[in-house]
């Protein structure tokens, strides 16, 4: 019985175990900060693309080029493999020690339309190959005498066993990089040619043998990749037309609203960095704007209008482009009646003529180390300029994070800011799923207010302002499904007058949250 | 003063009780053996009520009311401590380990959870309510702690027969074992920052599970000693004095310390750190935690047990007096522990039943009431169920913890 009654209040007392039926829940609110910043334009745009104007308020600047092409395929040294056969043209021929056979010849290079006379090699290797049969020690050079590298003109030297019945062969690569290399031929008149010579002698140091006519030696070498950096010679006559579309997909992100600009001043130049003689013309220039329907086709002075591109001047290291502006205002043009309607697609017509005139340079076009045309643009685009709900739309793809234990319930999300832009703005953040359908929204209970601006001393007088965004439980569960998050910005200028942007904007902000979450454990 | 400290030296030699409910002198114990089964159970705290405890031990929802009730109570120090000690004894009379026939030999295992806290108001203020409403305030979190050991504990000792005083050694088996400390900690909150001061230390075993992790191994001494003498009228008392858990546990090498020293404000993303950033630029992902400045480093470390003192006044079975007054003392070496005294009755209407009732104040809790109940069978077998803390076993709102406890000896 003892026995019986120490067992049993042994497993009583071991068994002593709590079971925890449900998670244990709390819910805490966090004051917290998110984000904060001192904006100025420089934040917004490049430094670079920034300047004050003569006005004394800001201008966004453009300095760079647009378009541009080099020659540098067109005139590129094709590879090429060449191979001559020697042999004596006698039944038979005793070689001593010193004898020495030379052969000049030239080998013309197929480069269509194109005449080169002369260039220096930027990248590219020459590789020589060659055999032989004689019966004794042989030796055979290969040089290009117009072809002048850093140690000379080039050449390759291949000794070579006695062969006979085996043929023996050699091979050699070298690096032709600023080789300068003639290509007038022997007689100095010729183009697209290369001067070869060819000399074959005994490498014995006493013995003397005997070759046939049979015994045919090779002299082959192959051109790799060989690009000029310098070339100069007549490249040909070439047309580029066409009509592309462009699209200008940062403005399809505009949904809403117009603006009104004050000026724009712009100089297309167009760089010839070749001593060649090009023509072009801008037959279109149109832009569309899909969302409205209106086209604008952009009138200036120079469309439909054949321009000649004079030749670069200088040499080989001191070249100048030649540079033909083209002037687009406000004043010449109706560009801003063509950004104002906002494009998000742009149709562009142009033709560009190489050599129009043929070779009236008499062979002496010239491409120089790295030379270019170049459209180069140089843009000012003051910031004066009205927007009435100028509307912007971006989606961003979100991956929601797992909060584990921690679960939010309910947020307000406050934006304290003071704001030194005369614009305006209101945000909507939409909530998306994988399908793109709206789940959720979120909007403040105000938008951001623009500053007071003085259109006679073109400042700004910062607005100071708080907007509350709430998020509610369900706002918080479709968080979890979101997908993807869209934003709307609707921008509107102070006022009914254009705006200036000073140098002195900013846009200061603190973005904060008060978050009630549910803790689980 | 060496005779001081020589009688205090054996006086402190003999132990007899594990932790139990309140314990009853029976008799001597000169042959045959006896097998003591305890279970020790309680939790408690001097500031968080069982509406709040519960949660945690039950699950559900800490409503505002409860959090709002526990905060209207919380104090400078907020304490909160559990043990549970499941034990068995084996007292062996025939054998006499150190050849004294007055001595015999016993064994114990116990399995032992030990539990000590402290949260300052404002730690606990942050974790249920948050820092929403305390903006442009500081939250001081100095010197809270929390801290849980479990280990186990085999000893072998002798005892005296005719008192069951007794002393035991045993090697002590680390499961696991959670500590940390704060010292001066403070977050203060504003609109547009927060300002985090931690300093402070902790430690980490590496393994949560098995049950019997074996992460460390040490060693502890139980020292009993029931002190029997007479009042002037010829009554017989005995004192009970106890030192229990003397002793350390040396963790393995990968043990993770934890130590921080750091003051961080956090203002939120600066948004240029986001925008006109090159696309290769590296991406800065913001983990708050690592701006605290925690240092982490495994390696092993020594921990002491809780080691417990107590002395009181228990009943004897034999009395014939019906009536007897029980009171003592028990402190826990922990910051978070106070002085515990307890003083109340024995009643023992029959020989083979006995009931005591018994107020207390301190340790963990602040004032509680206990019970218990004594019931023997033929002097060979005995039953014992009661608890310290009545109130908090039947009251949510007034109850600050729990306690059952459990004892059942056997004589063969």
């Amino acid at each position: 019985m003892y026995k019986k009654l120490f067992i049993s209040i042994i497993a009583v007392s071991v068994v002593f175990v709590s079971c925890k039926k449900e998670a244990t829940t709390w819910s805490t609110n966090w004051a917290a900060p998110i984000a904060h910043g001192h904006l100025t334009i420089n934040d917004m745009v490049e430094e670079d693309h920034v300047e004050t104007n003569s006005e004394g308020y800001l201008s966004l600047v453009i300095h760079e080029p647009v378009f541009e092409f080099s020659l540098d395929t067109l005139i590129q040294l094709p590879d090429t493999t060449v191979v001559e056969k020697t042999a004596i043209g006698i039944p038979s021929l005793d070689i001593s020690p010193a004898y020495i056979q030379p052969t000049m010849y030239n080998q013309v290079l197929n480069l269509g339309t194109i005449e080169l006379k002369e260039v220096i090699i930027g990248s590219g290797f020459i590789e020589t190959r060659l055999t032989s049969v004689w019966p004794g020690r042989a030796q055979v050079a290969l040089i290009i005498p117009e072809a002048i590298g850093p140690l000379g003109s080039f050449g390759s030297v291949h000794f070579f066993e006695a062969g006979h019945i085996t043929e023996t062969e050699s091979s050699e690569l070298t690096d032709m990089t600023d080789f300068n290399m003639n290509l007038t031929g022997d007689d100095g008149l010729s183009v697209n040619t290369i001067g070869i010579t060819a000399i074959v002698q005994s490498n014995e140091e006493t013995e003397t043998y005997t070759i046939t006519s049979s015994d045919t030696n090779t002299i082959g070498f192959s051109f790799i990749d060989m690009v000029p950096k310098y070339a100069r010679g007549y490249f040909g006559q070439y047309t580029f037309s066409d009509t592309t579309t462009v699209s200008l997909s940062q403005l399809n992100r505009i949904v809403a609203g117009s603006i009104d600009i004050d000026s724009i001043d712009m100089k297309i130049t167009v760089k010839n960095g070749f001593n060649l003689v090009a023509q072009s013309k801008i037959s279109l220039f149109e832009g569309t704007n899909t969302r409205t329907g209106t086209t604008v086709d952009l009138d200036f002075p120079a469309k439909n209008t054949t321009m000649n591109i004079d030749p670069a001047s200088g040499g080989l290291y001191d070249y100048v482009p030649s540079e033909y502006p083209l002037e687009i205002n406000n004043v010449n043009s109706n560009i801003t009646d063509f950004i104002e309607n906002l494009p998000n697609s742009a149709k562009v017509g142009y033709k560009m003529d190489i050599n129009p005139f043929g070779n009236i340079s008499a062979g002496n076009d010239e491409f120089f180390p790295n030379s270019k045309m170049e459209l180069f643009l140089d843009g000012e685009f003051p910031l004066s300029f009205g927007a009435n709900e100028l509307t912007i739309v971006d989606t961003f793809d979100i991956d929601w994070v797992d909060t584990g234990e921690i679960t939010p319930e309910e947020a307000e999300v406050i934006l304290d800011y003071s704001n030194g832009f005369p614009i305006g703005a209101i945000a909507t953040f939409y909530l998306l799923d994988a399908s793109n359908n709206v789940l959720d929204s979120i909007v403040g209970n105000s938008g951001i207010l623009s500053g007071s601006f003085d259109a006679g001393t073109y400042e700004t007088v910062p607005k100071d302002g708080s907007i509350s965004f709430p998020i509610t439980a369900a706002t918080f569960e479709n968080l979890e499904k979101m997908k993807r998050l869209k934003l709307y910005v609707s921008f509107s200028t102070d006022g009914t007058e254009n705006i200036k942007i000073s140098p002195e904007t900013f846009f200061d902000f603190n973005l904060r949250s008060n978050l009630q979450i549910s803790v689980s454990l | 003063m060496k005779k001081v400290f020589i009688t205090l030296t054996l006086a402190l030699s003999f132990t007899a009780y594990s932790q139990e409910l309140t314990p009853v002198y029976e008799d001597s114990l000169t042959e045959g053996s006896l097998t003591r089964v305890s279970s020790f159970n309680y939790y408690s705290s001097n500031a968080f009520n069982n509406a709040l405890l519960d949660k945690f031990l039950f699950g559900g929802a800490i409503t505002t009311d409860i959090k709002d009730q526990v905060t209207n109570g919380l104090k400078r120090v907020n304490s909160f401590g559990a043990e549970a000690e499941q034990s068995i004894e084996h007292y062996n009379a025939s054998i006499n380990p150190i050849g004294n026939p007055k001595f015999g030999f016993m064994a114990s295992f116990s399995d032992n959870h030990f539990v000590s806290a402290n949260l300052s108001s404002d730690l606990f203020h942050t974790i249920f309510y948050g820092n929403a409403d305390r903006i442009e305030d500081t939250l001081d979190f100095s010197f809270s702690h929390v801290q849980y050991m479990h280990f186990q504990k085999i000893g072998f000792g002798v005892f005296d027969k005719n008192t069951l005083s007794s002393i035991r050694i045993n090697y002590v088996s680390g499961s696991k074992q959670t500590q940390a400390r704060l010292s001066n900690s403070y977050m203060y909150s504003a609109d547009d920052s927060i300002a985090v001061m931690l300093q402070g230390a902790g430690f980490r075993t590496d393994l949560t599970s098995p049950y019997f992790a074996m992460q460390g191994h040490g060693f502890a001494i139980d020292l009993n000693y029931n002190f029997m003498f007479e009042t002037k009228k010829g009554n017989s008392q005995i004192i009970n004095l106890k030192i229990s858990n003397l002793g350390l546990i040396a963790w393995n090498n990968q043990t993770n310390n934890f130590s921080i020293d750091s003051l961080s404000n956090y203002t939120g993303f600066d948004i240029k750190d986001f925008i006109n950033q090159p696309e290769d630029a590296p991406s800065k992902e913001y983990n708050f935690i690592d701006t605290l400045g925690l240092h982490q480093e495994k390696g092993s470390i020594v921990s002491t047990l809780p080691i417990e003192f107590a002395i009181q006044k228990m009943p004897m079975r034999n009395c014939d007096k019906k009536l007897q007054a029980i009171l003592g003392f028990k402190a826990i070496l922990t910051s978070d522990y106070f002085p515990y005294l307890f003083g109340g009755v024995y009643y023992a209407p029959t020989d083979n039943f006995s009931a005591s009732t018994r107020l207390s104040y301190g340790g963990f809790g602040g004032l509680q009431w206990g019970i218990d109940a004594n019931f023997w069978v033929k002097d060979k077998v005995y039953i014992g169920l009661g608890t310290f803390d009545m109130i908090g076993n039947i009251s949510k709102k007034y109850g600050f913890g729990r306690s059952i406890n459990l004892s059942a000896h056997f004589k063969f």
